[in-house]
């Protein structure tokens, strides 16, 4: 997926009468019947099931996070960063990773997806700020910090934020 | 009195493995008996030719087809089995342009990852409780847009100082400080 803005879709706004407004038949509520609201058991039936599914994801966010810095280690290796094919992996990364326990490791790279989406060079200030920012999110999962994490996760995101500003500044 | 969610049919439609198995999960625990789930729009769309659910829901970012492109497939294609498929459309991206060319696809509603059993919940009641009329303009065609809460996805946008390598030298080695006593 491209990181970038498209262009501005300039098509003029519409006239009065260019809009036709379709009621729809709520098929949904008719074949759901009577009720309405939040049917606490069937949540907290839910609830249940993420916190099983939880419990088997360390390893599996290990290696994924091994394989995005073997990526990026061969990737400087051949002096090519691939700013898109990096900014989806840690997207997808980031995405997985909060709604499995991990949310700082999902904050540290929702901090570098901001940073790599309007980058288009590569200078030093760029590479060490990527590189912080994953060895962050390493350090993170090697040690399974979960939840939100002690007092100074709070520092280093707030770290890691102002070095994302300045460095697209 | 809940409702009776059995009667509904899900498409679910991730790529990512880990995330399909958990929304699954959680679809069955909520009460849907009848989820059938692919791994990108491609494949959604051939399933559409199949059977025709009641709600997609959808991540964003795959390949060959994403979401979005699903999402335009089942609100403009001739072969689309109901345009008015209630889509709603998994995503971490929180950049303002994103969310909007979400919504000028024809998604119905965001969820938000990192994604909870509540979050899923919510939007599935929402398109239940309050579904939209649809609107077809020159340009457009899905269901209106003017509602309120398109702000709750969007992110800060900020841009302050440049940085010097130097500074950013500095920074790196401040933050790996922190991190030895994480």
């Amino acid at each position: 997926m491209p990181r970038a803005r498209p262009p501005i879709d300039n098509t003029p706004p519409g006239k009065p009468g260019d809009c036709e407004v379709i009621e729809i038949p709520n098929k949904l509520a008719a074949k759901v019947g009577p009720g309405q609201g939040i049917d606490r058991a069937a949540l907290e039936r839910a609830e249940a099931v993420v916190e099983q599914v939880k419990a088997s994801y360390d390893g599996r966010l290990e290696s994924e996070l091994e394989e995005l810095l073997d990526e990026f280690e061969t990737m400087q290796a051949e002096g090519r960063l691939d700013l898109d094919q990096l900014h989806d992996r840690v997207h997808e990364i980031r995405g997985e990773a909060g709604t499995f326990g991990y949310p700082l490791v999902s904050e540290i790279g929702r901090l570098l997806c901001e940073l790599l989406a309007p980058m288009d060079q590569v200078g030093e200030a760029e590479k060490q700020a990527i590189e912080t920012h994953l060895r962050a999110i390493q350090t993170v999962v090697t040690r399974k910090v979960k939840g939100t994490g002690p007092d100074v996760a709070k520092q280093i995101v707030e770290g890691l934020r102002v070095m994302a500003e300045k460095t697209l500044a | 009195m809940s409702y009776n969610l059995e009667n509904l049919q899900i498409l679910l439609v991730e790529d990512n493995l880990n995330m399909r198995a958990l929304v699954r999960a959680m679809l069955r625990a909520l009460g849907f008996e009848t989820v059938r789930d692919c791994a990108n729009g491609q494949q959604a769309i051939e399933m559409l030719q199949q059977f025709t659910p009641d709600i997609i829901v959808s991540d964003w970012m795959m390949e060959p087809v994403d979401g979005m492109d699903l999402t335009k497939f089942v609100r403009n294609s001739e072969e689309s089995p109901d345009a008015y498929i209630p889509v709603i459309l998994m995503t971490g991206h929180t950049e303002r342009w994103r969310i909007l060319a979400a919504r000028d696809t024809g998604v119905n509603e965001l969820l938000a990852k990192p994604i909870s059993a509540r979050t899923l919940y919510d939007r599935i009641l929402a398109v239940i409780e309050k579904p939209r009329p649809f609107v077809r303009t020159k340009s457009y065609f899905g269901p209106c847009r003017r509602r309120t809460n398109w702000q709750d996805y969007l992110g800060p946008e900020r841009r302050q100082a440049a940085q010097s390598v130097e500074g950013a030298s500095v920074q790196a080695q401040e933050i790996d400080r922190l991190l030895e006593s994480l």
